[in-house]
């Protein structure tokens, strides 16, 4: 059973492992915790989970675990190495401490609205902690309350280059993208009704020049070869000054969008050159992950099964405890020690998880939410078919149900089994 | 967008030197092999 739980802990080991690598430290830190919940005495993952804190600007909380690693552990383990590095440098390690105090009291400032104390103390832990993660996207956030958009994202990126995994970080960088694209479609509008014509009024500055009465004497003719001359140079005018420059005009109006595009497309392109390339990695760490699993698929389901109901068990939650092993045939575990473990949760789980369950059920009949009290009704029956309060309850839900079929047999072994109580004359109503 | 006050919560002091002794013994909390070893003791001493 012990190698069955180290096994279980160093799965969970290798995938933290594998997501440090990357750079997801969020994802890191989740594997690892639940590493060393399944076996606290995980020196690897404990060390590994304090290596990712110290990455992540928690210096603290690396100095923690390896601590705690080398209680565990005190020769040759390499949380010695980490611990004196940190603390050969006495002043760095209270600079750090220093940094985490202030971050802590920003953080009370804000919830106090001091939004403004807060701004310039993060600035400044911002700028000498750059991998101080989470002061990094709380002067994010204060950004964007002021409407600082390019500041914050600028930030988030910071972050997702350290930690890729962060998803607060992800989801504050979407926003704000998605508010840049926003901005610049409205530019684009703003712009096209800027371009149109408009009148120019007069202003005091104007001249205005009065109607001369000299007049050209009339002659039919020449007059007619004049307006002929007159139009052939204009439209020459034209064709040689005015076309080409109006033409270079719009090329040039051209090439600034397809300029733009280009640069737009280059970009999407390389966005997607580098998420095929993770989605290719995350295919092989998934296949590699498979075939972990697969060698070992049949004894760890079965006994991960037995671990999650010890853990529910441990927390009181016995209708998890139950829901866990209800399914398990015991003939098939073949550890003795994981028989006794089943057999002692299910034996201590099994009448207080049907009890919940039946409660929970009339609840919800009373609410008349008959989907679910059937539910809860039907799995209290297979944890403990012998009450026959349940068995009436399941049989009148099935009533409201309109499945009079199904609950004919309910009423039936109610009837046998408790003829003269309430439900048992009830029962025997139905029947009729 | 972003909701200020809804991702302010999402926020939590980090550590301090201060409170790491505290929290090193504070580190007993059991884990599965604890209660697995726990529970097959009980299961010996029925027998």
């Amino acid at each position: 059973m012990r190698d069955t739980i180290v096994a279980a802990s160093n799965r969970y080991y290798n995938q933290g492992l594998a997501q440090a690598q990357v750079r997801n430290l969020s994802g890191a830190v989740i594997s690892l915790k639940t590493s060393l919940r399944i076996n606290k005495r995980n020196i690897k993952a404990r060390n590994l989970l304090g290596l990712v804190y110290y990455e992540m600007g928690e210096a603290v909380e690396a100095l923690v675990q390896w601590t705690i690693s080398k209680n565990y552990k005190k020769e040759k383990n390499l949380a010695d190495v980490f611990l004196k590095k940190v603390q050969s440098n006495q002043n760095k390690l209270e600079a750090y401490n220093q940094a985490i105090r202030k971050y802590n009291i920003c953080l009370e400032y804000i919830i106090d609205e001091n939004f403004d104390v807060a701004l310039i103390q993060l600035k400044k832990i911002a700028n000498g902690y750059p991998k101080f993660i989470k002061a990094q996207l709380l002067l994010a956030l204060l950004y964007v309350k002021n409407e600082e958009y390019s500041k914050a994202l600028k930030l988030v990126k910071k972050v997702l280059e350290i930690d890729r995994g962060n998803t607060l970080a992800a989801q504050y960088k979407a926003e704000i993208d998605d508010y840049f694209a926003y901005q610049k479609e409205l530019k684009g509008i703003k712009k096209k009704s800027k371009e149109a014509k408009e009148d120019k009024p007069l202003n005091g500055h104007d001249v205005i020049i009065p109607r001369g009465s000299y007049k050209e004497p009339s002659n039919g003719a020449m007059n007619v070869i004049n307006i002929l001359l007159g139009v052939i140079i204009g439209a020459a005018l034209v064709w040689f000054l005015i076309i080409p420059a109006k033409t270079k005009g719009m090329n040039s109006n051209e090439n600034e969008i397809v300029k733009e595009y280009s640069e737009k497309m280059s970009l999407l392109n390389a966005d997607i050159v580098t998420l095929t390339n993770e989605v290719e990695k995350l295919e092989t760490e998934k296949a590699d992950l498979l075939e972990i699993k697969e060698e070992s698929y049949v004894n760890l389901d079965l006994y991960g099964k037995i671990l999650n109901s010890v853990a529910a068990y441990n927390r009181n939650d016995y209708v998890s405890a139950a829901k866990e092993l209800i399914d398990i045939d015991v003939t098939t575990i073949e550890l003795e020690s994981a028989r006794n473990v089943y057999n002692y949760v299910w034996g201590k789980a099994l009448v207080p998880a049907a009890n919940e369950l039946y409660d929970t059920g009339v609840k919800q009949y009373n609410q008349a939410n008959y989907e679910e009290a059937a539910k809860s009704f039907e799995l209290a029956r297979k944890l403990n078919d012998a009450r026959y309060e349940s068995a009436y309850y399941l049989g009148v839900t099935y009533v409201a149900l309109g499945r009079m079929n199904d609950a004919k047999p309910l009423f039936e072994f109610v009837v046998a089994k408790a003829p003269n109580t309430a439900m048992g004359r009830d029962a025997a109503k139905y029947l009729k | 967008m972003i909701n200020f006050d809804e991702e302010i919560k999402k926020f939590q002091p980090s550590l301090e030197l201060e409170e790491a002794e505290d929290t090193i013994y504070k580190d007993d909390m059991p884990d599965v092999t604890d209660i697995i070893e726990k529970i097959l003791d009980t299961v010996k001493e029925e027998q």
